[in-house]
């Protein structure tokens, strides 16, 4: 992994300490890099761009009623000015969507946005992780044969997708169908999985290390500047 | 002569409309509930509509205060101050009324949806016509799911999933804004039968108001336009 300043090993606890800070990690088959050490990267408490990382219970009421209200005012905060009123609004729809289901994780979970110039306009960027379950785990009882991890994955992302025995299925379809129309990027990392879509195709890989729960990671608006911007594999 | 709607900040305002057609003059109570102010009472954040746990509460609480049916009455649901709802809590609000009534498992009066902004709509239009899919197959599938919304320059338009002829028909009503089983079969040639299904289907989806009026012909539904 030359050329990356940090690489922690799978094993290391700090890993999963930093996994919900996506935003400054690529994830490769065996190990995450970052470009400098978490705490440089992120201890800027001033910073005007960044809304920290926020906890998110997996508490059903505690999530649904406190958590993600929280997140969603202090991200428009972030964005006011910044951003038109209805990207604020999509922005907030992406992070509430991915953030409620934290609760099907059965672990704590972590929120993040950062907001870049790019361009003429400004690029958002959005992290939410979580250590439990994981997509394909919490999938498979329910549909048994749609095929490797990564397959869930996709499968997650069609409309009526739940684990729930009485579900709706009805977010991560939303922020799908968001991302494509903002010209975004939306990656899904779980189990052995990782699944990208960007600029209207989908990317998916297997029987990669095994990282624990969900992470989400989404980038939408603004341009993105190939080389610039790190993303988390090489496509396939 | 029809009075403006005026929307205040109350949680809950009644206006009398008079229309005056050619003939009688008809009485229309508006009720006007804000949708940030029954928010209050379930979240410290009422501009922001976000989660299924948070709309499965403000159901509860919305549908105390929905009118039964009332030929005299629409109930406008504002969403003025409301700066975000997701897709979750539309789906599990505003797609479970549409669903419902779809069903006639409930049997409101009409509702009408006003001052919802770009990122509502297009939540509640996503909760809506992907709902028939989302449901278990065991249940009877939707064919329509679909709510009256206030747009610019005053028109209604429908958002949601509904069948042609359900469009057919409300855009008839909204440009004759009253019609019978007999007009509407006349403009589209449709036996009598056929055109009263039509628009009692209207009625059931609380696209349309009907009252009945007994005159030297008998009994008959007259169909008004929500405009």
């Amino acid at each position: 992994m030359t050329g990356h300043a940090v690489e922690w090993r799978l094993g290391n606890e700090d890993t999963l300490r930093y996994l919900e800070r996506m935003d400054v990690l690529s994830v490769f088959a065996d190990c995450l890099t970052a470009p400098a050490p978490p705490s440089d990267l992120w201890s800027r408490g001033s910073s005007g761009n960044l809304m920290e990382v926020r906890t998110l219970s997996n508490e059903l009421e505690q999530n649904n009623l406190n958590d993600v209200p929280h997140i969603l005012a202090i991200a428009q905060d972030l964005l006011l000015g910044r951003v038109t009123a209805e990207r604020m609004g999509a922005a907030c729809t992406l992070l509430s969507e991915v953030t409620q289901n934290v609760t099907h994780s059965g672990s704590q979970g972590y929120a993040l946005m950062q907001i870049y110039k790019a361009g003429n306009g400004r690029r958002v960027h959005i992290a939410v992780g979580d250590t439990g379950r994981g997509i394909p785990d919490s999938l498979r009882r329910k549909y048994p044969q749609v095929g490797q991890s990564s397959d869930y994955l996709k499968k997650s992302l069609e409309s009526g997708i739940t684990s729930r025995e009485i579900g709706n299925g009805l977010g991560l379809y939303q922020v799908q169908h968001l991302v494509r129309n903002g010209g975004g990027t939306l990656t899904i990392r779980s189990d052995t999985a990782m699944l990208q879509i960007n600029e209207g195709k989908v990317y998916q890989w297997d029987d990669l290390t095994r990282i624990p729960g969900t992470q989400v990671f989404i980038t939408i608006w603004g341009r993105h500047e190939k080389g610039d911007w790190n993303y988390l594999l090489p496509m396939p | 002569m029809k009075k403006a709607i005026g929307i205040t900040s109350c949680q809950c305002l009644k206006i009398d409309i008079y229309c005056l057609s050619a003939k009688v003059a008809e009485k229309v109570i508006v009720i006007v509930l804000r949708l940030a102010d029954i928010a209050r009472e379930i979240t410290s954040f009422p501009s922001l509509l976000a989660t299924r746990l948070a709309g499965k509460r403000f159901w509860e609480q919305l549908q105390t205060r929905l009118r039964e049916p009332d030929t005299d009455a629409v109930t406008v649901l504002s969403f003025a101050g409301v700066e975000v709802m997701d897709a979750s809590f539309a789906d599990e609000v505003f797609g479970t009324l549409a669903a419902q009534r779809a069903r006639k498992d409930v049997t409101f009066g009409a509702i009408i949806l006003v001052d919802a902004n770009e990122t509502c709509i297009e939540n509640l239009k996503m909760a809506l016509e992907t709902r028939a899919d989302r449901e278990s197959p065991e249940r009877e599938r939707l064919r329509n799911c679909v709510l009256p919304i206030f747009i610019k320059d005053d028109e209604i338009a429908l958002i949601g999933k509904f069948e042609d002829h359900v469009l057919q028909s409300f855009e008839l009503l909204s440009k004759h804004k009253t019609l019978t089983a007999r007009d509407l079969a006349d403009v589209l040639k449709l036996n009598l039968n056929a055109a009263s299904t039509r628009l009692k289907t209207l009625a059931d989806l609380g696209l349309a108001r009907r009252i009945e009026i007994r005159d030297t012909q008998g009994k008959q539904f007259v169909y008004h336009s929500l405009q």
